[in-house]
């Protein structure tokens, strides 16, 4: 994959849109709606933006500002098999190769204009230091000026909230200065409408995942709400949750709930390139992955009112960002209502704020009586996984258990 | 060696406050009746911050974490740690089950420096003044607060003199006694350390009026959290001279401007820091490159030696940038990751490479 992603999201949408239409499964209806979004970085109709993974997409919706993270771009190209050349490519111009590989291979993307170029370039100081430092270099690298969002910690203030909702404004400013795209508060109430009723049903799809049994595999959620977040605000976001909710609703009424022995929580992000983990837990030991971390709903509803204040609350109070409190409060609270046996941390190569963390989470996990395991793994950058090495470890893990 | 001072701080019977990050309003701990104490950690490593926190953590972070589970920092009465960065952040959620008796506070320094930036860190800072006046039991009066912004200020500017003296030979004071200097005042009461540097200085100066000048090539020391004055001394025992510095314990610490009288003292001091020479955390990171080429072009060093500890993301990420503008001010540049370890052989047989080229 070293040539322009237009083609390749066209055929993606090409032959996925033929099967939704056949028969539309959940994750078939994710992947083309995720394909859509790409497809938008090359449209005209659209602005287009390559922004940090926590941002408020809802905006970017009401703007009609066609967006994505950058590390779905490097966990694309890892999940397509590709990412190792632009890994190789971003090292080449002098990236450190410890670093986090999410933005190393969106770098060499960058460099090799995978996706041709952005109008906007929107960052934030979380969830981490490198995401921010990737969307500025790649604002040097393309000339495109770059715009960042400086998120404060919790606990949540008034004067937190005021200072992020101005940089809001400034952000929407921004994008109409860049685009000719005009912010309409009618248009964002609406998308925060839609974004407050995907919630809500993505809120009973985890829910279900709670019962013993759980109506999932492993893999139904992998990656979900990550990658939900580009769908928020938009009535394709609604589909794509009703479409989930009620494939899991069937699967509980027809009573073919995939078994399972023990119940994992996954820590952070999945591996992305292409492995064997996922399968050999579930056939091996009857693990299932009950819960991913970031698949979770933890901010109340959007007033439509007054959306950007929601939006800020959401961002200040993210998991991920400040001091590691809350996010060791939600993974125990993760823990507790999905009743796990075990937690599984891959432990990304290069991602500070989790690698500094993982003893604090393991501690954390393990006084609530859940082991957890790191397995020090580069999730995008397979040029030095040794699949047998980890195996081993997470048999040594499992048979604990 | 710094971790000696910690100890003498504690021998003093000093109360004494830690802090890490260029982005700690030190002025605050000062008013409260504290020594900030800049900590700098342990040279060897245990192995214990490993199993803490990872092996591709900061080794500045992870030598001070070391330091502090061998019990050698439980002489501080507080610790204020930042959001400088990712490993930072982390230091604080792991310092405080590692030394639970030593009270932290985390302090958010926002990113974008402007107005509104400015306005958020003063918030913060209100948050640090409380915190502090409740760990130490005391008020900080405006008063109080203002006579230690006047007292580092007076400390900045000695040092900034320093350097501009060394950098134009009117003193003559190697780089790794500069660092030694920098690093004593980053620990000591404000007026001790002006004292001290001045004494410094002075004698500098009747050095040079004595004959006594910069020898063989000058170099630029550059860098984020490099403490460590063996590092120039290396270099100054091939027959360099270190004339002048860009790093975090460096010339970036007297680089925080004279903090606004005329407006509160709080949303003065927020200013000043965000305004002072920068860490690539800030988002305006171009800021870091186009000061340090426009400090090449004031300085004219014969060569830049780029120490960069692992892991540092705000550094590394940009490297790629800071080569080609190095590259482009004309510079011969030598890049060095360190790993907080006091040099080694490879690192030797670099340096007198690069010598050898200029």
């Amino acid at each position: 994959m070293d040539t322009n992603l237009k083609a390749y999201f066209d055929g993606l949408v090409g032959s996925l849109g033929k099967k939704v239409a056949e028969q539309k499964t959940a994750r078939r209806l994710l992947a083309y709606e995720t394909g859509r979004i790409g497809q938008k970085l090359f449209d005209d109709n659209y602005a287009h933006a390559w922004t940090g993974v926590f941002v408020p997409f809802e905006i970017f919706r009401a703007m009609d500002v066609g967006a994505v993270f950058i590390e779905f771009v490097g966990a694309m190209l890892a999940g397509t098999g590709s990412s190792a050349s632009f890994l190789a490519d971003a090292e080449g111009f002098g990236y450190t190769g410890d670093g986090c590989a999410y933005h190393r291979a969106m770098i060499g993307a960058a460099r090799k204009e995978l996706l041709g170029k952005p109008q906007l370039l929107i960052g934030a100081t979380t969830p981490c230091d490198g995401g921010m430092k990737t969307i500025l270099n790649v604002a040097r690298m393309t000339g495109v000026e770059p715009f960042t969002l400086d998120i404060p910690y919790p606990p949540v203030t008034k004067d937190k909230v005021d200072w992020l909702v101005g940089q809001y404004g400034e952000m929407t400013r921004y994008i109409e200065r860049l685009t000719g795209k005009k912010y309409d508060p009618e248009r964002m109430k609406e998308s925060a409408r839609l974004s407050n009723k995907a919630s809500a049903i993505v809120k009973e799809l985890y829910e279900l995942c709670k019962l013993r049994p759980a109506p999932i595999t492993s893999d139904t959620l992998r990656n979900f709400q990550i990658v939900f977040a580009l769908l928020m605000g938009g009535e394709e976001g609604v589909d794509v949750a009703e479409t989930f909710l009620s494939e899991t609703r069937a699967i509980l009424d027809s009573g073919a709930v995939p078994p399972e022995k023990h119940r994992l929580l996954w820590v952070q992000n999945r591996i992305q390139f292409k492995n064997n983990i996922v399968t050999w837990l579930e056939e091996k030991y009857g693990a299932k992955i009950v819960v991913d971390e970031l698949n979770h709903i933890y901010w109340d509803d959007l007033d439509e009112d007054n959306p950007l204040e929601g939006l800020a609350i959401r961002q200040i109070t993210h998991p991920l960002n400040g001091p590691l409190e809350h996010r060791l409060a939600i993974l125990d609270k993760l823990a507790r209502e999905y009743s796990v046996d075990g937690a599984i941390n891959p432990s990304h190569w290069g991602c500070r704020q989790n690698c500094g963390a993982r003893q604090a989470m393991k501690d954390s996990l393990r006084a609530e009586g859940v082991p957890m395991i790191n397995l020090d793994v580069d999730c995008v950058d397979p040029r030095n996984y040794f699949e047998g090495q980890i195996l081993t470890r997470l048999q040594g893990f499992m048979e604990m258990l | 060696m710094p971790t000696e001072k910690n100890e003498n701080a504690a021998d003093a019977n000093s109360p004494s406050a830690g802090w890490f990050c260029g982005y700690t309003p030190i002025e605050i701990l000062d008013a409260a009746g504290m020594t900030p104490v800049r900590i700098t950690g342990e040279r060897a490593s245990s192995g214990v911050a490993d199993s803490l926190m990872h092996t591709n953590i900061c080794p500045y972070v992870k030598a001070c974490l070391e330091s502090a589970a061998g019990g050698k920092l439980n002489f501080l009465k507080g610790a204020v740690f930042t959001n400088g960065c990712d490993a930072q952040r982390r230091f604080y959620d792991i310092w405080r089950s590692v030394v639970p008796d030593v009270p932290a506070f985390l302090l958010a320094v926002p990113r974008r420096g402007d107005d509104a930036g400015a306005l958020a860190f003063a918030a913060r800072l209100a948050e640090f003044k409380a915190w502090a006046e409740a760990t130490f039991a005391t008020q900080i009066t405006d008063d109080k607060l203002r006579e230690s912004i006047r007292s580092y200020a007076k400390l900045r500017k000695a040092l900034a003199g320093m350097d501009e003296a060394r950098e134009s030979g009117e003193i003559d004071m190697p780089g790794s006694r500069a660092m030694e200097i920098y690093l004593e005042a980053q620990k000591t009461p404000p007026a001790e350390a002006l004292e001290m540097a001045q004494k410094e200085v002075a004698a500098a100066k009747a050095r040079a009026a004595a004959g006594g000048a910069p020898k063989g090539p000058r170099l630029l020391l550059a860098g984020n959290m490099t403490d460590d004055p063996e590092l120039a001394r290396m270099f100054e025992s091939y027959g360099a001279t270190v004339v002048s510095d860009a790093l975090c314990a460096g010339s970036r610490f007297s680089s925080t401007a004279p903090p606004d009288p005329d407006i509160p003292p709080l949303e003065a001091l927020a200013r000043a820091y965000l305004r002072k020479s920068p860490c690539p955390r800030m988002v305006d990171a171009d800021d870091y490159a186009s000061r340090l080429v426009r400090k090449i072009e004031a300085t004219k060093p014969d060569g830049v030696v780029f120490h960069i500890l692992k892991f540092c993301d705000a550094h590394l990420y940009d490297m790629p940038f800071i080569r080609d503008a190095l590259r482009s001010a004309g510079v011969r540049t030598l890049i060095i990751e360190g790993d907080y370890t006091s040099g080694s052989g490879q690192l030797a047989t670099r340096a007198q490479a690069f010598l050898e080229t200029i």
